[in-house]
């Protein structure tokens, strides 16, 4: 169940969206998520799919991966189509007892749905094409810019660093004590809710314990070799845009303002 | 209790980049009451081919058949499984969670359905199989205890379970002299006397040679060697292809042989090797090496 988190996974492969500067990626995929909130139609969002199913081709990153990316959420996603469906005043087209369907609240609800879905894959073919060094170099290079959290730049991409270096660890802790309650004939698939919440304490106890001792390894490692933050800190390896990043701002920003057209085409109405 | 594996295939991450073939078509057959010694490499699929025997993983294709019962058919519970094939992963110490040394031996008999009473005698008796004191441990919390002893409650654990196979994954990793005899000694007193089918993952060939009765030997997925311990050793050559290495008595009788003193070669543990140096000791008087 753990292999499906795609969040923060690294897939390797050769692509001129992998070759991107960090920065450029950050950037645009932060330009992508408000723009996504700026689209008010199904123009939109079919110009948003488009420039999306572009970026996947270019990144060689199987489509799959990143619908397995959706996965984990799709609870989520359903519940944010059902309630948008279901609570929408607007002109009544079906009705059961107390449910009521609007017209309003079918559009509501596929616009929500497909906001969604595009966030997430947006933001996971970020993480996926690019590697969690160069994430946080290209972080930390951002942060910089910001008036008043710029000092704390560093300490701040680190922490992310080192949260996104976790995610992979502690899953595999997380199946590898699965496997060992398991094994003692644990079960964490049958039940009720709470019997469910409450086998989880067998995973979750070792499990802090560990994390804890690991962070509390990981401290005394960085300080016995002198890490003591970003100041008077360089790098071997430095953050330079190249031509090809010229060229994905200039798409970025000429599919953003296509996005904010769309604004202005009439409104589909699916009912 | 019998196990038999056919045509065993693992493949991790089908179909994705990180795909990963880590059990090779594996064949082999286990009777009741053996002590087998599994040996590989890092990364030879030992720990991949043992989470096949209590089903934690399914094969991608083959067949586990456990007393006659294929495991992985249709209707087959978890539960009726872990009854009877118990693992100790590496570093059990990691999975203890509850407050006391008696309530986290319990977990597993509770989980399988023993009655209190049963539960009451499985787990004062697995805590003493182990070598702790009952009456001391049981009311302390098993974060309080050294690295030793959690591994042996962690152990405790699964044998409170009644396994009539039981595997165990490098018990005795990060322990000292004393704790890795002590709990060899338990594992091996646990065949001779109660008959329980031990599986034993080793990177020690001194510990596998002494103790199996039987050596699996695991080299990239594949099963390369299944046969008794004198016979997996005979070819130093051979196994050290592979990365691994013979027992250290048999180094000292290769290195002497290669010197040019005429010993025989074929000693595999400890003990046999001393026998054999008195032996030669004695026929040449002590004074001729």
């Amino acid at each position: 169940m753990f292999k499906d988190i795609t969040i923060g996974q690294y897939y390797p492969t050769d692509s001129i969206i992998h070759k991107l500067d960090p920065r450029t990626k950050i950037n645009s995929t932060l330009l992508y998520i408000i723009f996504l909130f700026v689209v008010n139609n199904l123009w939109g969002y079919m110009a948003a799919f488009v420039f999306l199913a572009f970026v996947v081709t270019l990144s060689k990153v199987p489509v799959k991966y990143i619908l397995k990316g959706l996965k984990p959420l799709v609870i989520i996603i359903t519940l944010t189509v059902l309630l948008n469906m279901l609570w929408t005043p607007g002109n009544v087209i079906f009705q059961v007892w107390i449910i009521k369907i609007t017209d309003m609240g079918i559009n509501n609800a596929v616009n929500m749905g497909l906001r969604l879905i595009l966030l997430i894959s947006g933001t996971s073919i970020m993480t996926l094409t690019t590697s969690t060094l160069d994430l946080t170099d290209g972080l930390e290079a951002d942060i910089k810019k910001v008036p008043l959290v710029k000092r704390i730049a560093h300490e701040l991409s680190m922490m992310m660093s080192i949260a996104l270096r976790f995610i992979p660890t502690l899953t595999e802790e997380t199946e590898r004590i699965m496997k060992a309650q398991k094994s003692r004939g644990a079960d964490f698939e049958s039940g009720n809710v709470i019997a469910r919440a409450k086998s989880l304490i067998p995973i979750l106890v070792p499990l802090f314990v560990s994390a804890f001792q690991r962070a509390n390894e990981l401290a005394m490692a960085m300080e016995s070799r002198c890490y003591h933050g970003g100041e008077n800190r360089t790098r071997l390896k430095q953050l330079k845009y190249k031509k090809r990043d010229a060229w994905a701002y200039i798409l970025v920003f000429a599919v953003m303002a296509a996005l904010t057209a769309t604004r202005f085409l009439p409104a589909v109405n699916l009912v | 209790m019998s196990v038999s594996v056919k045509n065993l295939t693992h493949v991790y991450a089908q179909g994705s980049v990180f795909e990963y073939t880590a059990v090779k078509d594996v064949s082999l057959e286990v009777g009741a009451h053996e002590f087998i010694g599994i040996i590989g490499h890092t990364g030879s699929g030992k720990s991949t081919f043992i989470q096949h025997l209590n089903r934690l993983l399914v094969p991608t294709s083959g067949t586990v058949v456990i007393n006659g019962i294929d495991i992985n058919q249709k209707g087959v519970l978890m539960k009726d499984i872990v009854k009877r094939v118990g693992i100790v992963f590496q570093y059990p110490e990691y999975q203890l969670f509850e407050e006391t040394v008696y309530k986290d031996v319990a977990f597993g008999p509770k989980n399988i359905g023993f009655d209190d009473e049963k539960i009451d005698f499985y787990v004062r008796e697995s805590i003493e199989l182990v070598g702790l004191d009952f009456d001391k441990v049981k009311e302390v919390s098993p974060f309080d205890l050294s690295g030793g002893q959690k591994r042996r409650v962690a152990i405790a654990g699964v044998l409170a379970m009644k396994p009539q196979i039981l595997i165990l994954d490098e018990p005795t990793s990060g322990l000292d002299p004393m704790g890795r005899y002590e709990i060899l000694e338990c594992i091996k007193n646990m065949n001779k006397q109660k008959g329980i089918c031990i599986f034993l993952v080793s990177h020690s060939m001194d510990d596998v040679a002494q103790y199996a009765d039987r050596i699996m030997v695991f080299n990239e997925g594949k099963l390369v060697m299944f046969d008794e311990p004198s016979k997996v050793f005979a070819d130093s050559g051979k196994i050290k292809e592979m990365g691994l290495d013979v027992p250290q008595g048999k180094q000292v009788l290769e290195a002497l042989k290669s010197r040019g003193v005429n010993v025989d070669t074929s000693a595999y543990t400890t003990e046999d090797t001393i026998k054999e140096l008195l032996k030669f000791f004695k026929k040449n008087g002590g004074n001729n090496v």
